[in-house]
């Protein structure tokens, strides 16, 4: 009752195909971004199942030649809000007065700066740790860890981030600033942990 | 332009966002302010940070081998359950208002049940979702809609798309996915307006009846039948077959299957 132009199986293999092509190329990147945004490997890897296997069956639906990984983590970050995070999704309730963001340029400069007469912020940048960079992402809260994975690390434009997460372009622009200083704040707070450097102001 | 505006757009610049007026604006002003040029080369910086010192994670290969088979797993009722042409048939059940549906499906469910055999009433019920006796009959409901629709995935290997009628306004009451005849039948009730629609979908199996006639709306296929006071409006999609019946008009049912696409 239903017309088709090729056989089921035909047509199947074929977009099978193209899938792998187009679609599972980008698998270690939703990957990646899977584990940021659950911060575990097995709840990252079903997200990442289920992301593919919608995305399969709304392949249709994906123009060819836009941005694949962009449509791919768009439905990702969809599954993930809807499924898993919705309990955890209310805002963290963090206020960011303008006049008290942390700037870690201002904290390198100001302090590191006047008693190292080489490049602070070489010393700086050369001494965290891969691993402290990664924490700085998974420590965020919730509402600007979204962000920050899918424009630091994934490179989407403001506009595909604010399609995936379903929220306004302004909206997209202020967790990212916000976003960016409290990673900024994190490292400065594990570096001061670490004793890289120091904010006490009479050294 | 002068350092606070400049400031204002240095994640805008970063981001690769700035319209080429603004663009060549916060250049020439870096050309000029050493100042600032500073911190847009700091925050620069610390931006590669994140993508030079992220170790490159790749997926396990497994994941991938999963990905495939749960593909193939997804072509292959198309191929073991065609749709048959020649051999149209009707089945009485779904003539049945949904209320009757869920009456008639639920007696077979729990007379033809297998007690070593989960049955998918059973996940669901397991799963914290309650049976409520209302004037539309039982309706199979949670607090939390869209468990029914990721348990119907999960523990069923049934796709619905509950999730996203919740967000496009329907109200979710509940779902439910039911054995009979060895098609698998998922239940939806939602209702978008006073008056419900409930959709069924099945995963295999087929369905046709006589006095069916194919609909062509907005360039996609549909097959509508009027049985008694109830509209029926069947098509297919991505190897599923979607069944909405209501009391609604054609045209409303066309409109909402077309939404829903």
């Amino acid at each position: 009752m239903i017309k088709r132009k090729d056989s089921p199986s035909a047509q199947g293999d074929n977009r099978k195909r193209r899938f792998e092509k187009e679609a599972l190329l980008h698998l270690d990147a939703v990957y990646r971004s899977a584990l940021r945004m659950t911060k575990e490997p097995t709840e990252a890897e079903d997200l990442v199942q289920e992301t593919f296997l919608k995305a399969y069956r709304f392949f249709d639906r994906f123009e060819s030649g836009t941005n694949c990984k962009a449509w791919l983590l768009k439905i990702m970050t969809n599954i993930y809000i809807t499924e898993y995070h919705r309990k955890s999704r209310e805002p963290s309730g963090l206020t960011y007065d303008e006049g008290e963001v942390f700037s870690l340029y201002e904290q390198i400069e100001g302090k590191e700066g006047k008693r190292a007469a080489t490049d602070p912020e070489k010393r700086f940048f050369d001494r965290v740790m891969d691993v402290e960079v990664k924490k700085a992402i998974e420590d965020l809260p919730q509402e600007f860890r979204e962000v920050v994975v899918l424009s630091l690390l994934e490179d989407l434009s403001y506009q595909e981030i604010a399609e995936a997460l379903g929220i306004q372009l302004g909206t997209v622009k202020s967790r990212l600033f916000r976003g960016r200083k409290l990673l900024q704040k994190n490292l400065w707070e594990y570096a001061k942990a670490k004793g890289i450097v120091s904010d006490s102001p009479e050294r | 332009m002068n350092c606070s505006e400049a400031q204002r757009l240095l994640y805008d610049y970063l981001n690769g966002e700035l319209e080429q007026l603004d663009l060549s604006r916060v250049e020439s002003h870096l050309k000029v302010c050493s100042s600032c040029l500073r911190t847009f080369e700091f925050e620069r910086r610390f931006q590669s940070l994140f993508v030079d010192r992220i170790p490159e994670e790749t997926a396990p290969p497994e994941l991938r081998s999963a990905i495939l088979d749960r593909i193939d797993q997804l072509e292959q009722p198309r191929t073991s359950f065609p749709l048959s042409r020649k051999r149209p048939f009707f089945r009485p059940a779904l003539v049945l208002a949904p209320i009757g549906l869920v009456v008639v499906f639920l007696a077979i469910v729990l007379f033809t049940s297998d007690a070593n055999r989960k049955e998918p009433l059973d996940i669901l019920l397991q799963n914290h979702i309650r049976a409520e006796s209302s004037t539309e009959g039982l309706i199979y409901s949670s607090s939390d809609p869209q468990s029914v629709s990721s348990h119907l995935e999960r523990e069923l290997g049934f796709q619905t798309s509950l999730a996203a009628y919740a967000r496009s306004g329907a109200i979710l009451k509940g779902g439910e996915v039911l054995q009979i005849c060895n098609c698998k039948v998922g239940l939806a009730y939602f209702s978008t307006h006073e008056v419900g629609i409930s959709l069924f979908i099945c995963r295999q199996g087929e369905l046709t009846c006589p006095q069916m006639e194919t609909v062509s709306y907005r360039n996609r296929e549909y097959h509508f039948a009027s049985i008694r006071e109830f509209n029926l409006l069947v098509w297919e999609e991505e190897g599923l077959k979607f069944i909405a019946v209501s009391r609604h008009r054609r045209e409303a049912l066309l409109d909402f299957a077309d939404r829903r696409a």
